[in-house]
């Protein structure tokens, strides 16, 4: 673990992309000291371009963009490293299961896994948000964490098939071991650069999916968050009436914070696999990002 | 004007009607969609095009609300209220004709009535409620009888569409008929093109008014919504739209100075009310005081709400009378500038008011109680996807925090918010009552008890037996001085109670091009209600003013 | 055979699985969705009207299980019933419509996306560690994380606004009538361009990593190292020895990409008013079309399984190691 840690600090594009994971984090903390106005209040006339009392301009009715930004932040934070944490949490717990203990709870968990694996899971993601109505960010937290373990569990499975056999677990279940310390003390840290992986992509995929579910008009409109900037922003034809401030500013913030994690995540990769021996788990994140991707 | 000249040589092989040099097309934009399906069943209100109704079925009259409410007459060249306001008779044209070339008669308008009667899902006006019978009286003239005694029978019969007999009676199932080669009596019956991405609705040969019409197609292309409108708008391709164009001046007048215009008629009246029976009951006793209605209206920015949320384009509505700009000729002085500083934007004077009747602070929670000192908190509703209106929310509790109040926003799902306007389980909304022919409809859609439940328009719920009898009067009553004496006494009572907050009209869309057609209605000479929308049947009347620029 | 059987037994449970949550998820949730359909559809309607309507379209109140048995069966006669916006266009012609423009659209994304990256990917690999490497692989990672709808709109506001080089919306001039004529067609190819070149960009990423590990994986391999050895070309090696091991993998991900492509691109179809199916899934939604939403999850369920069995039998066919298990 600590070698790891130690390569993990030599590289440039972790370094790079934790510095800016960090930078919106504390952004998003420290928004009550950066700017004096309540996000959800008119404090100008609308549609203001930036200048020194709004420095990215005012929305629509008036809101500081900037103000927004800040808050808005929070949100996309809270529900992208939220959910992703459940994803990984329930993904991690089937997967080591589904690999380690074997037979009918194998067949079972990845009955399930395949399951949610073949049916369409953003278009499903979609409706859903649509019947609950007004979903406020921590019910797409939630649903997001229900639709969207399956390939956490069944890359983790896979691994948790691999080091089964190395000689270490072997010789804890000689000693008789209880199989709960078995995944959880000798399975569990030798798959952790999967589950890292999978953290990184799921909080990725939860920032992309809560922002585009809102987008598109699924969301709660009294939430603060880029989604949300986004979707008032396109309703109003900002691009069209030239208010480029209202819609690009949560556009690069979404860069900012998916270049971030993405780099995080290229690093994680790289550094738990020096030739990439564990089987392609970030490819294959990548073709799960590219099946939300080409969807929504 | 390149592309359509080939495009319309295409049409013209298959529609047998004039020479193309002489066709003029006006493109139009009514209804935003991702793909068109044939539908001009005009009985279809959810799925049929919004080009059905006046376009293909020619209404019997046509009021002109922005004309004194003066009768156009259509299809029928006159109409007869009996003495005792029990029935109605209508005389049709002599000589009118189907599109077909088969004659309209009052044989038609019969069957029409009875076709409906006996599928009541098509009686989207419930007609069968309000009249008893429907008689051909000879070959021009029919007769209904109504269920009650009315003065304003004419504005409900006037509705509904009038089909032709020899081809409906052969359709069985006419909810689902999609009428595709809709035979009509209108100006434009003949759809010569038809794909997923436009259609177009062509001349009728017979029709009976056919001197004045100076269009032959309309022109109907796809739209998915504001924003493709508001490319094509810009573009100089629609003649004649409907939509909301955000900050029409910079997107849409600037692109053409010249040619692209726009005016906004006040439309419905757009309003904030109280649930009177609401379950919680502190806020049922604030909901009740007068004192407490009054200082809420008085927190409302109405001026904002309209500026800010609506761009300007809705119309200030600061009536108690909620009257506004659209039945001001029925308005009385007198109430207003005795009421009227309850619906102006008065901060102090709202927290004076209630500070004189005991609403303060009493659990230092930072918001005001009742004066018994049980608290005060509720949500206004708005539906989730109206932004506008979301806007207006967001500026009235501004008001109501700064004032002290304890209100907050629920955005439900549009069909949750209507839902529990209808069933009263809500404390405060935002709601809106569509304009008609007269302030009575106002009223007697918001006030009449017998609808408690049944419509979101009494969604506040309060009820006053003597403004009930003035209604009653009111419809009964033909002669109009005797009508406005009612009036004048019915909006007293509205003005004095407050049971709703009036802020403003909303705008109807109406954005034109004089480039291809002159003859547009406008602010300089407002003829007639522009808008195209289905809502307003006026717009016959202004297709049929529109003339091709030499 | 017996491992094709016991999966196709998999994926018709997975299909009820779907077919059943598809029935229940409009059920459970608030409001009555009938009423909400037709109220999202059209203007106010009186009560009498609107009892004597959902009569017409046939929901009539029956129980639960026979509501389900009525639905299961015209899930397998294929019959999705009728739009209720679109009235009365069936389901199936509805999505047929928009079928061909979401194939095309995606079709030629997928492709372009699939050679660009796997072209990219082999080159990335062979110079691993170079400029080159880090800067497509980590583009190429960063393009996946970058949400299609801010790609799509700043897309259409520089090109499709400001430059005024692409129309902003359609598939093809609407004043044209389908045709394989030269202007219907090159129309097409002008409004395809923006939504194309947007989706090829964020799909391209997963292509090219997927192909740049599976490279570095097996330019480990000994055939490989000798190859080099026995001073076979750089390029010769390259593409003819390590690629072509490298591509199978990448092979089957491209079925299951296939396997999306009912999905539509939901996001680039709406910013670019694109009429295929991802658009009318969305429509169907905002206007809770039921019948609609429900034929679109069962038809891209049914493509993704199919998708999934295509890869297994390419795996059967693939690893004789499978045959017998």
């Amino acid at each position: 673990m600590g070698a790891v840690l130690k390569s993990f600090a030599h590289n440039r594009k972790a370094l790079t992309g934790l510095v800016i994971v960090a930078i919106i984090v504390a952004l998003a903390i420290a928004a009550p000291w950066l700017t004096e106005y309540d996000p959800t209040r008119r404090v100008g006339r609308p549609h203001q371009p930036p200048s020194w009392d709004h420095w990215l301009g005012t929305t629509r009715i008036g809101q500081d963009v900037f103000a927004r930004l800040l808050y808005g932040a929070r949100t996309s934070l809270a529900v992208g490293f939220g959910a992703g944490l459940l994803i990984t949490v329930v993904g991690t717990i089937f997967g080591i299961l589904a690999g380690y203990k074997g037979g009918r709870t194998d067949e079972v968990i990845s009955f399930f896994t395949n399951m949610v694996l073949v049916v369409p899971n953003l278009p499903l993601l979609l409706v859903l948000a649509a019947f609950i109505g007004q979903a406020s960010p921590w019910v797409i937290a939630l649903i997001l964490g229900a639709t969207s373990w399956a390939w956490g569990a069944r890359v983790t499975r896979a691994e948790t098939l691999s080091v089964k056999q190395k000689d270490f677990v072997k010789s804890a279940e000689m000693l008789g071991e209880p199989s709960w310390r078995i995944m959880l003390f000798e399975i569990f840290p030798n798959v952790i650069s999967i589950v890292g992986i999978n953290f990184v992509g799921s909080v990725i995929f939860a920032v992309i999916t809560e922002a585009t579910l809102e987008f598109l008009g699924l969301g709660d409109p009294k939430t603060v968050s880029w989604g949300m900037m986004l979707f008032n922003a396109q309703n109003a034809s900002a691009l069209q009436v030239g208010a480029w401030w209202d819609i690009l500013s949560p556009c690069f913030a979404l860069i900012a914070l998916g270049a971030g994690l993405s780099l995080l995540n290229f690093a994680v990769d790289e550094v738990a696999n020096p030739r990439l021996r564990t089987g392609n788990t970030l490819s294959r994140w990548s073709l799960l990002m590219r099946r939300g991707e080409g969807r929504l | 004007m390149k592309p359509f000249s080939a495009l319309l040589a295409m049409t013209m092989l298959g529609a047998l009607t004039l020479p193309a040099a002489a066709q003029t097309v006006l493109t139009v934009n009514i209804e935003p969609a991702t793909t068109w399906v044939r539908n001009f069943n005009p009985f279809n209100q959810t799925s049929a095009r919004q080009s059905t109704l006046d376009f293909i079925y020619e209404p019997l009259v046509v009021f002109n609300r922005l004309d004194n409410n003066k009768p156009n007459y259509r299809l029928a060249e006159s109409y007869k209220l009996a003495e005792d306001l029990k029935s109605i008779e209508f005389k049709l044209r002599d000589g009118l004709k189907w599109s077909d070339g088969q004659p309209l008669t009052a044989a038609d308008v019969v069957f029409t009535y009875n076709y409906i009667k006996q599928y009541p899902a098509l009686d989207f006006v419930s007609i069968w409620q309000f009249i008893s019978g429907v008689e051909q009286v000879d070959k021009q003239t029919v007769r209904f009888t109504l269920r009650q005694p009315s003065a304003l029978a004419v504005d409900r019969l006037i509705a509904l569409p009038i089909v032709p007999e020899h081809v409906w009676k052969g359709i069985t199932e006419p909810v689902t008929f999609a009428n595709e080669n809709p035979v009509g009596s209108g100006p434009m019956t003949e759809v010569t093109r038809f794909t997923p991405q436009t259609y177009d609705q062509c001349r009728n040969l017979h029709y009976w008014d056919s001197t004045r019409l100076s269009v032959d197609c309309m022109r109907f292309p796809q739209l998915a919504d504001n924003n493709q409108i508001l490319a094509a708008s810009a573009s100089g391709q629609l003649d004649w739209g409907v939509a909301f164009l955000p900050d029409v001046e910079k997107t849409f007048v600037a692109k053409d100075p010249q040619h692209h215009r726009y005016w906004y008629v006040a439309g419905s009246m757009v309003e904030f009310l109280f649930n009177q029976e609401t379950s919680n009951e502190n806020n049922r006793k604030a909901f009740r005081d007068l004192n407490f209605r009054r200082a809420v209206s008085m927190t409302l920015d109405r001026k904002a709400m309209v500026d800010v949320a609506g761009y300007g384009y809705p119309t200030l509505n600061e009536d108690p009378t909620a009257f506004g700009d659209v039945y001001k000729m029925w308005l009385d002085p007198k109430v207003k500038a005795e009421f009227s500083k309850y619906t102006t934007y008065d901060l102090d004077g709202a927290k004076a008011l209630l500070d004189k009747a005991g609403y303060v602070d009493k659990n230092k929670d930072g918001f005001r109680d009742n004066p018994d000192g049980t608290p005060i908190a509720f949500n206004i509703i708005v539906p989730n996807s109206w932004s506008d209106w979301i806007d207006t929310v967001q500026i009235a509790i501004e008001g109501m925090r700064e004032a002290g109040i304890n209100a907050s926003m629920g955005t439900p799902e549009e069909a949750v918010w209507s839902q529990n306007l209808i069933s009263g389980s809500f404390d405060a909304a935002i709601n809106s009552i569509s304009v008609a022919a007269s302030p009575y409809y106002l009223y007697q859609r918001a006030f009449t008890k017998a609808d408690a439940g049944k419509t979101r328009f009494t969604a506040q719920r309060w009820f006053n037996e003597e403004l009930e009898g003035l209604l009653a009067r009111f419809a009964q009553t033909p002669d109009q001085a005797q009508q406005k004496t009612i009036m004048n006494s019915a909006q007293r009572i509205v003005a004095e109670n407050l049971p709703i907050f009036p802020v403003y009209n909303s705008a109807t869309w109406y954005q034109y091009n004089t480039k291809r057609f002159t003859g547009w209605a406008s602010g300089e000479n407002p003829f007639v209600n522009p808008t195209i929308s289905r809502q307003n049947p006026a717009r016959l009347l202004h297709l049929l003013a529109l003339k091709p620029v030499k | 055979m017996a491992f094709l059987f016991r999966r196709l037994g998999f994926y018709l449970a997975a299909f009820l699985a779907a077919a059943t949550v598809n029935f229940f998820l409009p059920r459970l949730m608030p409001g009555d969705p009938i009423e909400i359909m037709f109220s999202s559809a059209g203007s106010d309607l009186s009560v009498e009207n609107l009892e004597a309507l959902k009569l017409t379209f046939g929901f009539v109140d029956g129980p639960l299980w026979q509501q389900y048995l009525t639905y299961l069966q015209s899930v397998f006669t294929g019959d999705l019933g009728r739009s209720i916006k679109y009235y009365p266009l069936a389901v199936t012609e509805l999505l047929g419509r928009a079928l061909i423009w979401t194939v095309g659209l995606m079709g030629t994304a997928t492709l372009i996306s699939f050679t660009l990256g796997t072209v990219l990917g082999i080159m990335a690999a062979w110079r691993r560690g170079s400029t080159f490497d880090v800067v497509f692989s980590v583009g190429a990672i960063m393009a996946t994380s970058m949400p299609a709808m801010v790609l799509s709109l700043v897309a259409l506001f520089f090109f499709g606004f400001e430059l005024n080089w692409f129309p902003t919306g359609y598939a093809a001039d609407p004043a044209l009538d389908p045709a394989f004529s030269w202007q219907y067609v090159s129309s097409v190819v002008r409004h395809g361009i923006l939504p194309v070149l947007t989706l090829s960009t964020v799909l391209t990423g997963g292509f090219l990593v997927t192909m740049r590990n599976n490279m570095i994986n097996l330019l480990g391999e000994d055939y490989i190292v000798m190859a080099r050895a026995k001073g076979l070309s750089d390029s010769r090696v390259m593409f003819w020895y390590a690629a072509r091991n490298a591509l199978l993998p990448t092979v089957s991900s491209l079925a299951i990409a296939i396997g999306t492509v009912l999905g539509g691109s939901l996001v680039t179809e709406v910013v670019f008013n694109y009429p295929g199916l991802g658009n009318t899934l969305y429509q169907a939604i905002l206007a809770r079309d039921y019948p609609v939403i429900q034929g679109q999850l069962l038809i891209m369920t049914l493509a993704m399984l199919t998708a999934n069995f295509i890869v297994d039998i390419s795996y059967v066919l693939l690893d004789p190691r499978l045959r017998s298990a």
